[in-house]
């Protein structure tokens, strides 16, 4: 019977834990995105570092899309083969892609390149103390630092998107057009009949909840004032990745339930 | 570090640590980091195909809403799943969590000159550090394959009986019926495979490592991005080996 209270302890004290991560991001997000347009150069600041992310993302994105699209190619295939659906082969698997795996990888991809740098970029300035620095000199290293870079995900990741779009095509275009011999013609004509306007606003509004949620959880990371070595800056970087991963999973369910309706639409 | 990080391309680190695992390794302690890497990894990977497998039944439903909606899209996720998003969810988080987690750890150690002082009173780093962490990551990922495909499948039952309001038994049937063994052998393999290129390139990353703490953030943030590449890559591969596919 001991033990059975000590696990309802340990569950209630893990959820609290979690309620309460949560509560301090929330605090941390809206303390950096109301206090960064206050210093000097933040649109400077906030270009370069879109850029910077984009540019880093940029080849990871398109090399981990292109086989993802191959794979659903591969898997499509035999599913047309099996139910004679060629009509639908690419207007699914266009569909799958703008809904589901552009938005979902490319934002993952964002946070394991850009999310895990920014955190051990940010984690080495405080080990370094520069943030105490920038305290003294009168600027919140959250604002200063976090906003520009929150902001700066966020854009980089609605960027990436239709970026994930075209290499999920043209993987499933090599692997099914070139490889495997499916008709162009039908490839081309029926891609975009399953697609409408709102699923690629829809798309973009998650990117944004994704970029949004990597970014405070990775510079929030970085920021803690509780890194002093090298290990925990690893130990940072390890933990905001991990984490980005888990909250855009669960978040990427409770978007498409709310977007799509309880019952699938 | 001469045996070890000497190996500057990844690739050429991965075979060299592949075969000095055939020649052995410290038993005792591959079968602690297999059980830590486990431990460690599943509980992230049960949360991310369980939201994944619920998420896979909400848009499987409605893309195929005009081929027979609901019970058509328990088969698709049920060999769509097990086949590729499943395995490859769990290479995602054993990247996630312990490949980076290797790779800082071998980065402070080398960063401290642990190694170079363990080498120094001739402790075959191979034998006693690199390799059983190489195998416990083996065999650890084809068992987060499998609690990856149990936790999605779940997952999606739970949405299509419980959210979508479709038949619970009904339902449960059209997921499992199309899954063969094959399918699950495939992702077994797919998971070794996994575990071996997460393994070598977070190794590698480690035990390359540059100098102060921003150079052990960077190691760990390669070693992920290496490692989800190259998974997404061996997938495809091991999926065009298993399934063929080309021919219309």
């Amino acid at each position: 019977m001991k033990g059975l209270w000590r696990t309802i302890a340990n569950l209630g004290q893990g959820g609290l834990r979690g309620l309460s991560y949560l509560g301090g991001l929330l605090v941390f997000a809206l303390e950096a995105l109301s206090t960064f347009w206050r210093y000097p150069g933040f649109t400077n600041s906030l270009a370069s570092q879109t850029v910077l992310i984009y540019r880093r993302c940029l080849l990871p994105v398109t090399f981990l899309l292109m086989p993802l699209g191959a794979m659903l190619a591969l898997q499509g295939l035999l599913v047309v083969k099996a139910f004679d659906l060629h009509r639908l082969f690419s207007a699914q698997l266009m569909s799958a892609l703008v809904r589901e795996m552009a938005p979902g990888f490319s934002a993952l991809m964002v946070a394991m390149q850009a999310g895990a740098g920014l955190t051990a970029e940010l984690g080495t300035m405080t080990v370094r103390q520069e943030n105490l620095a920038l305290k003294t000199m009168g600027l919140n290293p959250i604002g200063f630092l976090g906003g520009p870079r929150i902001l700066a995900i966020i854009l980089a990741t609605l960027l990436l998107c239709p970026v994930g779009v075209m290499a999920g095509v043209a993987g499933a275009f090599i692997y099914a057009v070139l490889l495997g011999g499916f008709p162009l013609q039908q490839f081309v004509i029926h891609i975009g009949d399953l697609i409408h306007f709102s699923d690629l606003w829809m798309a973009e509004l998650k990117c944004l909840v994704f970029g949004l949620l990597t970014g405070i959880i990775c510079t929030e990371a970085g920021l803690k004032n509780t890194i002093r070595s090298a290990a925990q800056v690893g130990h940072a970087a390890n933990q905001a990745v991990v984490r980005c991963v888990v909250l855009l999973v669960v978040a990427n369910y409770l978007l498409n339930t709310g977007l799509y309706g309880l019952r699938g639409g | 570090m001469r045996n070890t990080s000497s190996h500057t391309n990844p690739l050429i680190f991965a075979l060299y640590g592949a075969l000095r695992l055939l020649g052995g390794c410290h038993l005792g302690e591959a079968i602690t980091h297999t059980s830590r890497i486990f431990w460690r990894t599943a509980p992230v990977t049960v949360v991310i195909a369980l939201f994944s497998g619920a998420l896979l039944v909400i848009q499987t439903t409605m893309s195929l809403k005009h081929l027979g909606g609901g019970m058509m899209g328990a088969s698709v996720i049920g060999f769509g799943g097990v086949r590729e998003v499943f395995p490859l969810l769990a290479g995602g988080a054993v990247a996630t969590r312990t490949g980076a987690a290797l790779a800082s750890e071998m980065a402070v150690m080398k960063q401290g000159k642990q190694l170079d002082a363990l080498e120094i009173m001739g402790v075959d780093l191979n034998f006693h550090l690199i390799g059983p962490r190489l195998l416990g990551v083996m065999i650890a990922t084809p068992l987060c394959v499998l609690v990856a495909d149990i936790a999605g499948l779940y997952g999606a039952f739970l949405a299509g009986a419980y959210q979508i309001g479709l038949d619970a038994g009904t339902f449960w049937n059209f997921l499992l019926w199309p899954i063969s063994n094959k399918d699950i052998i495939g992702g077994i393999y797919k998971g070794i495979l996994f575990g071996w290129v997460i393994g070598s390139i977070s190794l590698h990353a480690g035990l390359n490592v540059g100098t102060g703490s921003f150079a052990v953030g960077e190691a760990t943030n390669r070693a992920i991005v290496q490692s989800m590449i190259a998974g997404s890559l061996i997938s495809l591969l091991i999926s065009f080996i298993v399934y063929g596919g080309l021919g219309i």
